[in-house]
């Protein structure tokens, strides 16, 4: 299936900050940031299709999907 | 320690040992039980038994990175109740090293004047300063900085506080370019003007010479503090605050659909991408601005930044993520350089950008210019130091703007606007907008970035999320610590436990900070219920439950009855 990913902050600087990729089918959050190769660690939040989530959400066809560094609101 | 009482009615001040009720108290805990003690909770909150008070916390002049927060305090002419508002810069730090736990100005004078309170590290007066009235902030702390030292720290209003606007706040100044640190919400500056009181200029302390109760205690956790500070990736140099600022949160907080647009009526904005802390980032530093700057002493995390135009001129010391979800956003600027010019006039006339940017969008409702019109916009803002009766209204927030002009979109709680996070998308933050005694207020219990807790768009879990943010919150703003500081404290509250052990040798356990923290709010609470503030004060505007908010079509609809009962067992 084919998903869009977008990256923020300081997540992957060496990474486009957003593209479509194709991506196996019955994956969650966490397969695709290994996928990308994100070091979990740096990832403070993140949202599929605009809904804050975790790492076993299950990702569908046509997402888009987010990856935040760690945030706090000021 | 002591108390630095500044009779405004007299025009003398003294200096007396602190109280024994306020002795274990800081901050926002102390401004909380001083209102309780000393004036009259249904008082006119611009009249002469209010008290304004000026405390440091529990940390502030010892040296703690990231501690020394200047709480602001007093009735708030704009809720109607409690009010503490904090500030970065050096105030704080200055105070806590000359002993001072408390500056508390009473009184009203008699005749018309303007004052300046010099404090000095051996005493303080009360000067005459004609000359500074109708100046804005920057020219005020100019002034007075040549006149008593660069290093001097400097407290001021702008025109909005001479004016009495209900949004008008207080400026401190800081090292370096940071010379506005606002203590922004809830009209304290109008206090501060209804005193006659223009600036407070606390000279630069030397050394502290303030005896520790247990040297080793306090170093070693201070120390175990910072370390936790600087290495965590979250928080350090390479930290998201650091390098990108509060906008760092400009391109989630839209994501989820909560960024307050053209007057809170959707949480999408179509140019966020252009207000970005990313793009705040590359055009500050391409200008030749800065990033990564600090606002307080010793302060580690460094997230503040130096705004700079095309030709690198600055225009203001920091650019923050509430002045541009409420000054951009929400009215349809998709320019940081407009909301930096937007941002300048704020703080140089004094008034809380927050609360000026939700009037701003009410008022743009109204018909009286466009969203998005920077120069319709910049013109109604030029009205608010000019004060037009227009910009007099403005000035006076958006719960005044709303009932002058009949508008029934108004983003407020407890008469307070509310800041860069709308309540239907981002649930938690309504329940604090809604339950907290300072209004609504996003520092008083913020939601955002919470994981693995609760859905931020459902309705389970909110009001427990809320109440424990609130009990933080009220941590932090007793300490003078900086939000962004809690983490290494949350994690291990022993840390705060002996950093306050080791300073003032109370032999504080885990649970006696936790009740701390918790008075804290019972004090705040009952105080607004003394002022006559009722439950169905405590609550959302009743147009953001009936109104869907896109893109995820919500409304608010946590329960009242979780509203009402977030504190029964505080």
């Amino acid at each position: 299936m084919d998903i869009e990913v977008k990256l923020f902050g300081q997540i992957a600087p060496e990474l486009p900050r957003s593209q479509e990729i194709s991506v196996p089918d019955n994956i969650n959050m966490s397969d695709v940031a290994r996928i990308l190769g994100l070091n979990p660690d740096l990832i403070g939040l993140m949202t599929i299709n605009g809904k804050q989530c975790e790492d076993e959400e299950p990702v569908t066809d046509s997402s888009r999907l987010c990856f935040f560094p760690y945030l706090s609101g000021g | 320690m002591k108390l630095l009482r500044v009779d405004m009615n007299q025009l003398q001040v003294s200096h007396e040992p602190v109280p024994p009720a306020y002795e274990r108290l800081g901050g926002r805990g102390l401004i909380a039980k001083l209102l309780l003690e000393e004036i009259p909770p249904a008082c006119d909150a611009l009249g002469k038994y209010n008290k304004l008070i000026f405390a440091p916390g529990l940390l502030g002049g010892f040296g703690v990175p990231t501690a020394s927060r200047l709480s602001v305090g007093g009735k708030s002419p704009l809720t109607g109740g409690v009010k503490e508002a904090n500030a970065g810069g050096t105030a704080g730090d200055a105070l806590g090293r000359i002993d001072i736990k408390a500056i508390v100005v009473e009184g009203i004078p008699t005749q018309p004047g303007l004052y300046i309170l010099h404090v000095m590290e051996d005493g303080a007066e009360l000067v005459e300063a004609p000359e500074l009235s109708n100046l804005g902030t920057y020219a005020t702390s100019e002034r007075l900085q040549e006149k008593f030292g660069k290093g001097a720290t400097v407290i001021s209003i702008g025109q909005a506080g001479e004016m009495m606007l209900k949004a008008a706040c207080v400026a401190v100044t800081g090292s370096g370019e940071q010379r506005s640190n606002m203590a922004a919400r809830g009209g304290l500056g109008a206090v501060m003007g209804s005193k006659h009181l223009k600036a407070v200029v606390i000279d630069k302390p030397g050394r502290m010479t303030r005896r520790l109760a247990d040297d080793d205690l306090f170093k070693s956790a201070n120390h175990a503090f910072m370390e936790k500070l600087v290495n965590d990736p979250k928080l350090g140099p390479q930290g998201t605050q650091h390098l990108y600022g509060t906008a760092s949160i400009v391109a989630a907080v839209n994501e989820i659909g909560s960024l307050p647009t053209r007057n809170f009526s959707s949480g999408n904005f179509e140019d966020e991408a252009h207000l970005r802390g990313e793009k705040l980032r590359e055009t500050t530093l391409a200008r030749g601005g800065k990033a990564g700057t600090r606002c307080m002493p010793g302060c580690v995390i460094a997230c503040r930044n130096q705004y700079v135009d095309q030709t690198g001129k600055p225009i203001v010391g920091t650019l923050q993520y509430e002045t541009i979800a409420l000054m951009g956003s929400n009215l349809g600027l998709g320019s940081l350089d407009d909301v930096a010019r937007l941002n300048y006039m704020c703080n140089d006339f004094g008034v809380d950008t927050i609360d000026t940017g939700a009037a701003l969008g009410v008022a743009i409702e109204a018909g009286l210019a466009e969203f998005g019109d920077f120069g319709g916009i910049l013109s109604l803002m030029q009205q608010v130091g000019d004060g037009t009766p227009l910009g007099r209204i403005i000035g006076s927030g958006a719960a005044t703007t709303g009932q002058v002009f009949g508008i029934r979109r108004v983003p407020v709680c407890l008469g307070q606007a509310m800041p860069g996070y709308d309540p239907r998308s981002l649930k938690g933050n309504g329940v604090t907008y809604a339950t907290s005694p300072q209004g609504a207020d996003h520092t008083a219990g913020n939601a955002f970035g919470a994981r693995k807790e609760v859905n931020p768009l459902g309705q389970t879990g909110q009001k427990e999320l809320s109440l424990k943010l609130q009990i933080i919150a009220a941590m932090l703003d007793s300490t003078g610590l900086c939000l962004f500081a809690r983490p290494p404290i949350i994690a291990n509250p022993q840390l705060m436990v002996d950093m306050v052990n080791g300073i003032y040798g109370w032999g504080w356990t885990v649970e006696d900070y936790n009740q701390f923290n918790r008075q804290v709010l019972r004090d705040e609470i009952k105080f607004n219920r003394q002022s006559g503030i009722t439950a169905q004060d405590y609550r959302i505007p009743e147009y953001m439950r009936e109104e869907a908010l896109a893109p995820h079509n919500a409304v608010f609809d946590v329960a009242d009855s979780d509203l009402d009962t977030i504190f029964a067992d505080l």
